[in-house]
């Protein structure tokens, strides 16, 4: 018996495994090759007629060319598996854009916050990184909190019941409040400077509904009372804020104002950041040409209110801010007109989601 | 305020050339916005002053054509006119072929009504400098035949329209904008009050007297003869025009014209119809006036006039009086200037609704130095160019004493935490006309007539800076560096929305105005509901007691608007009256008022509390699911609630309740011990009727303050890690058995051993009698320190059907 003969067994197991597809004739074939009834098994069988120099040797070989086949076979089951794995998983392939293209457009079902209240939360947290507490005050307020103790006079014009909503009667001593300043009077009655707090919060003046206005909206103050707090620090901490919310090149410049409760009092805008004030004329969306944009206003707490609020103006200085937020969210966000921001329309919210 | 930039301009003399950009810059960095910039009756091209030779009338047309032979200096051109206010001889000014006026129109030769027209003969208001359009404009004064027309009538000139702050009365007029340029622009101001002209002397005829503390200053001069034909001169007619104001009559325009240059308002009285001494008082009761405007008003104690020895023939520094106007016709007259108290002027201003420009100006202050000098001026011109003779000035004056502020110049570094030199600030100060005395740093600022918004420290700060330049400030960042207290109620409420968020539904905001029909909606508050004195629209005139009709009204919104599934919710305040309505009054300023008004002001205002508010309608889609997959129905807004709430560890019991505006059925109410954390349920079918609604609608109602109240440091938990054993046990109850008793009685059994107990299965219906249920329950039962023996369970089980079928009259199934 020749060595040829167990090649030619060999050659023929690779070349009838070439055909097998499927486990069954898998099964078929091996044993065929290595069953009871194989070549193989026939000439293991016949080991025992054989001379004895010759039964070493092809004992050898039967169980050479057996492991040989084995590992082919071993192979072939392998290959075999794995496209039978392939097949089955292949058959189970889905379109995985059904998910998204069963949502209405850029509409997710998950439900949302208001967008005004989720700006108002992200700019708690700005200042809460520099050390600033959240106050929050009733929106039906005193007079006295509102106007008197803020060094708003008596004739002041933003008194008149065509700018405030009044409770009950026009001297009540009642109205809805018109800013969130209310607030910080509140605070420095109460607490011991140094006092840094914001208090953002819904506000209420008499103007119709339009693109621009609506009667109820929303504001956040800043107010700091320390030791040795000047202009310069009101600029930094505007800065710091300003570029939070509309990203770090943003500039901002001061111009002067008016305010009873401030003085010196400053408007604050910023450079467009859009068209970066480049003044392309009225092809900015954002700024409309001007370059500039004014958000809000500022200035160095008025000595008379930190009188009446029981601070000594002598010791301490104290800085105050306020923006309103519908215009903040609508400048950072592009929202066309404030009727989105009024109308409880799920499809204007839902864009937002849970943050912006 | 509108004005033209050459006319303040004049004022500021400056050696170099002043662009009309630094100019612009210049006022935005001294505080005056530049609202608008517009050009004054853009005309290019040929524009001239013709004078009208023949006038032929075409009377074959519908409506008069004239046919005009106009000399425009060089030649003669023939131009067809539809107007017929003027006559020949007259000057016009002449549109001619190659000009275009504003909007674009461009005049070219044409051919029309049968006649070739070779130019156009202007009105006013085609050239936009007036809304005059009763006829062309006929140019009464000298001027060159052919001259261009653009120079004599002000055209192409810029005009500003400057906003001045509230505070800045000083700043409405040429004057006072002239003099804030020229600090800035380093120039030299030119007062329009220094004019020079001949001395008046005291009125012989007229006599006047102040009786009123509510003004301190007044000057009368009377002219006579005046020509009532008088023609106001171009230049102050095209100034007026610029800034926006009317032309009317040379006494009127004039007036109008010196308030522009110098901020100080006047009046102009027909002598002839004014009786005795002029006097300033206050109004009578029961006094009335009809004023310029043709309105009668009635005056009240408060009210300032000027008056005669019969009657108020001025509402003072607001509208003149009818009685005393000025006419065609009329020879004699009195110029009146006053100084007034501004807050005086600003209530009867605002309480008669007239923000005239005069009372504009009072109500934020004019300088209290120059009243007479207007006057004089006026009558001055009165007589240039209406030949009025002048007969003497008479006048009446409270002394009033320059104020003046102790100022420490180091109160500027204090403020703004820029280091300026004494010498630099006392500079900025006398650029504004302040004048300093003193030593070092204590100076003592005297305040000049015309600021009477500088009265501190602060405001003295506010002006160097100011002239320094705001915009040069530099931003330090100031961290407080203290401990940073939580707003433990803001991050819950922010918390807790977040949580309904991610529940699916849209957070909304509604406007807490509401109706008398709103109001049925609430169980609560209806007797202490608040009503405001000036609502935005008289059928929503109240404040909201509930959050659910602005929500109805938002959900009927989305509806209509094309949703099919809609969950929203607010989160916000209610307002309710409270009980102690005494509003403190009276409380003194410039001090901290002590302890006990604080308190009373803060419990006088409205009870407001803060509640969150829910509805919900359609099919829930779980998610990722292609279709809806369930209709809501009355669980759903139950299970939100106690979700929300449990998920803050906090164990609430729920139980049947009636609430409005929920179905009295299907309400849940949430409660811990006897405080209630929240109601939800069906939203009854009433409501649903009364906001147009359809189907089902489901919602809730949470207070977050009082889930907050509960909340503590959760503790945790420990459990068992031997197996557990499932029983499943159903029984057959009457309908009226209330599940979550049958779980605590079954709880109840052995709290050792059953882990929890859970309905898995409600059903009514065929094979069960009418007035029956089935409940399923799945029972676990575990040991702390064993695995359970076939006995204990089997134990367990006997008792619990034992029990249920004993306590609810049950079956088991």
């Amino acid at each position: 018996m020749d060595q040829h003969k167990f090649d030619a067994i060999r050659n023929n197991a690779i070349n009838d495994l070439k055909s097998v597809k499927n486990l069954e004739d898998f099964k078929v074939l091996k044993n065929k090759l290595i069953g009871d009834q194989s070549e193989l098994a026939k000439i293991n069988r016949e080991i025992g007629t054989l001379e004895a120099s010759q039964k070493a040797v092809v004992g050898q070989l039967v169980s050479k060319t057996k492991n040989e086949i084995q590992e082919l076979l071993e192979t072939k089951f392998q290959e075999i598996n794995h496209a039978r794995e392939n097949e089955l998983l292949s058959s189970e392939t889905v379109d995985v854009t059904e998910v998204v293209a069963s949502k209405n457009k850029v509409i997710t079902d998950a439900g949302s916050r208001h967008p005004i209240n989720s700006i108002t939360h992200l700019i708690s947290e700005i200042f809460s990184r520099i050390g600033y507490e959240v106050a929050e005050g009733p929106e039906a307020e005193s007079t006295w909190f509102n106007f008197d103790s803020l060094n708003i006079s008596e004739n002041h014009p933003s008194r008149s019941p065509s700018d405030t909503f009044y409770i009950d009667d026009i001297d009540s001593g009642i109205v809805l409040r018109t800013q969130t300043s209310p607030v910080q009077m509140r605070v420095m009655l109460e607490k011991k400077p140094p006092i840094y707090i914001i208090s953002p919060g819904k506000v209420f003046r008499f103007d119709e509904l339009d693109s621009t206005h609506t009667p109820v909206f929303h504001q956040v103050e800043g107010l700091a009372i320390d030791k040795d707090l000047t202009m310069s620090d009101l600029k930094g901490t505007l800065d710091y804020f300003a570029t939070s919310l509309f990203g770090s090149d943003v500039e901002t410049r001061f111009r002067p104002s008016y305010f009873p409760f401030t003085e010196p009092s400053a408007e604050i805008d910023f450079k467009c950041f859009v068209c970066k004030g480049k003044k392309i004329v009225s092809s900015c969306k954002v700024c409309k040409g001007e370059g500039w944009i004014e958000w809000g206003g500022c200035g160095m707490v008025n000595p008379n209110v930190l009188l009446t609020a029981g601070i000594d103006p002598k010791k301490y200085t104290g800085f105050a801010f306020g923006m309103g937020i519908e215009r903040t969210l609508m400048l950072r966000h592009g929202v066309q007109t404030m009727h989105y921001l009024v109308e409880a329309d799920v499809r204007f919210n839902s864009r937002f989601g849970l943050s912006l | 305020m509108k004005l033209p930039i050459n006319w303040f301009m004049q004022h500021v003399k400056s050696n170099r050339l002043i662009k009309q950009d630094e100019i612009i810059e210049s006022l935005t960095k001294l505080g005056f916005e530049v609202e608008t910039v517009e050009i004054y009756g853009q005309v290019t091209g040929p524009l001239v002053i013709g004078k009208v030779l023949k006038i032929e009338i075409l009377s074959e047309f519908k409506k008069p054509i004239r046919y005009c032979t106009v000399d425009v200096g060089n030649r003669k051109v023939g131009i067809v006119c539809g107007a017929s206010n003027f006559v020949e001889n007259d000057l016009v000014v002449v549109a001619l072929p190659g000009s275009v006026l504003p909007g674009e129109f461009k005049i070219s030769e044409r051919e029309t009504y049968g006649k070739k027209s070779q130019g156009m003969i202007c009105s006013a208001k085609e050239l936009r400098i007036s809304e005059d359009h009763s006829g062309i404009l006929v140019i009464k004064e000298k001027a060159k035949i052919g001259s261009d027309a653009k120079k004599l009538l002000g055209l192409n000139e810029t005009v500003l329209d400057i906003s001045v702050l509230p505070d800045r009365g000083y700043a409405m007029s040429v004057r006072g904008i002239a003099r804030e340029l020229s600090t800035i622009l380093n120039a030299k101001f030119i007062d329009p009050v220094d004019e020079k002209f001949p001395k008046i002397k005291k009125s012989k005829k007229t006599k006047v007297k102040i009786s009123t503390k509510n003004a301190s200053k007044i000057a009368l001069v009377r002219v006579e003869g005046y020509q009532s034909e008088s023609i106001t001169p171009l230049f102050i007619q095209n100034r007026l025009n610029q800034c926006g104001i009317r032309t009317i009559s040379l006494p009127v325009d004039l007036t109008n014209y010196f308030m522009l240059e110098m901020g100080q308002p006047l009046h102009a009285f027909d002598a002839d119809k004014v009786d005795g001494i002029i006097e300033i008082r206050q109004s009578r009761q029961n006094e009335t006036i009809e004023t310029l405007d043709h309105v009668v008003r009635k005056l009240n104690e408060k009210d300032l006039v000027i008056a005669d020895s019969k009657k108020a023939i001025s509402l003072a520094g607001v509208m003149g009086g009818l009685n005393s106007e000025v006419v065609d016709g009329t020879k004699n007259l009195i110029i009146e200037s006053a100084i007034f108290d501004q807050n005086s002027i600003g209530a009867t201003s605002r309480n008669h609704k007239i923000p005239s420009e005069a009372s504009k100006r009072f109500e934020r202050g004019t300088d209290y130095e120059i009243n007479h000098l207007v006057a004089m001026k006026t009558a001055f011109y009165l007589h240039k160019y209406g030949q009025a003779k002048i007969e003497g000035i008479a006048a009446s004056n409270r002394e009033i004493k320059k104020r003046k502020i102790n100022f420490d110049s180091r109160q500027f570094l204090r403020l703004t935490g820029i280091s300026l030199k004494e010498k630099e600030i006392i500079k900025i100060f006398s650029s504004l006309g302040l004048l300093c005395s003193g030593k070092g740093s204590k100076l003592t600022v005297k305040i000049p007539s015309w600021r009477h918004d500088l009265i501190n420290d602060a405001d003295l700060v506010e002006e160097i800076l100011r002239i320094w330049g705001y915009h040069k400030i530099k931003g330090v960042l100031k961290n407080s560096n203290k401990k940073v207290e939580k707003n433990v109620f803001f991050e819950f409420k922010n918390n807790i929305c977040n949580n309904i968020s991610s529940l699916g539904a849209n957070e909304v905001l509604n406007y807490p105005f509401c109706a008398q029909s709103d109001l049925e909606v609430s169980d609560r508050h209806q007797n202490s509901v608040i009503k405001l004195f000036n609502p935005i629209s008289e059928t929503e005139p109240y404040l909201r007691i509930s959050l659910f009709p602005g929500l109805f009204k938002a959900l009927e919104r989305n509806l209509s608007r094309g949703q099919d599934s809609v969950s929203i919710y607010e989160a916000g305040h209610i307002f309710v009256k409270s009980a102690n309505n005494e509003v403190p009054t009276n409380i003194a300023l410039l001090k901290k008022p002590d302890s006990k008004i604080i308190s009373n002001l803060k419990k006088s205002i409205p009870h407001q509390p803060y509640l969150i508010s829910g509805l919900i309608t359609g099919n829930i889609k779980r998610l990722g699911s292609l279709k809806n997959d369930d209709a809501i129905d009355w669980r759903y807004p139950i299970a939100l609630v106690d979700q929300v709430i449990s998920e803050r560890g906090v164990e609430v019991n729920i139980e049947n309740t009636e609430y409005k505006p929920f179905h009295p059925g299907r309400c849940a109410v949430f409660k811990v011990g006897n405080e209630v954390l929240g109601y939800a349920g069906e939203i009854h079918p009433k409501m649903i009727d009364q906001y147009g609604l359809k189907g089902k609608v489901f919602g809730y109602e949470i207070y977050p303050e009082m889930v907050l109240n509960q909340i503590s440091i959760k503790q945790a938990p420990v459990f068992s890690t031997f197996p557990v054993v499932k029983e499943d046990l159903a029984f057959i109850f009457d309908k009226s058995v209330i599940a979550k008793e049958v779980v605590f009685s079954i709880k109840a059994i052995d709290s050792d051993l059953i882990e929890s107990v859970n309905l898995f299965d409600v059903y009514e219906g065929s094979n069960l009698e009418k007035g029956q249920k089935s409940l399923a329950f799945s029972v676990r039962l575990r040991a702390q320190d064993r695995t359970l023996k076939t006995e204990e369970v089997q134990q367990v089980r006997a008792a619990i059907i034992s029990r249920v079928e004993k306590e609810f009259q049950a079956q088991l199934r």
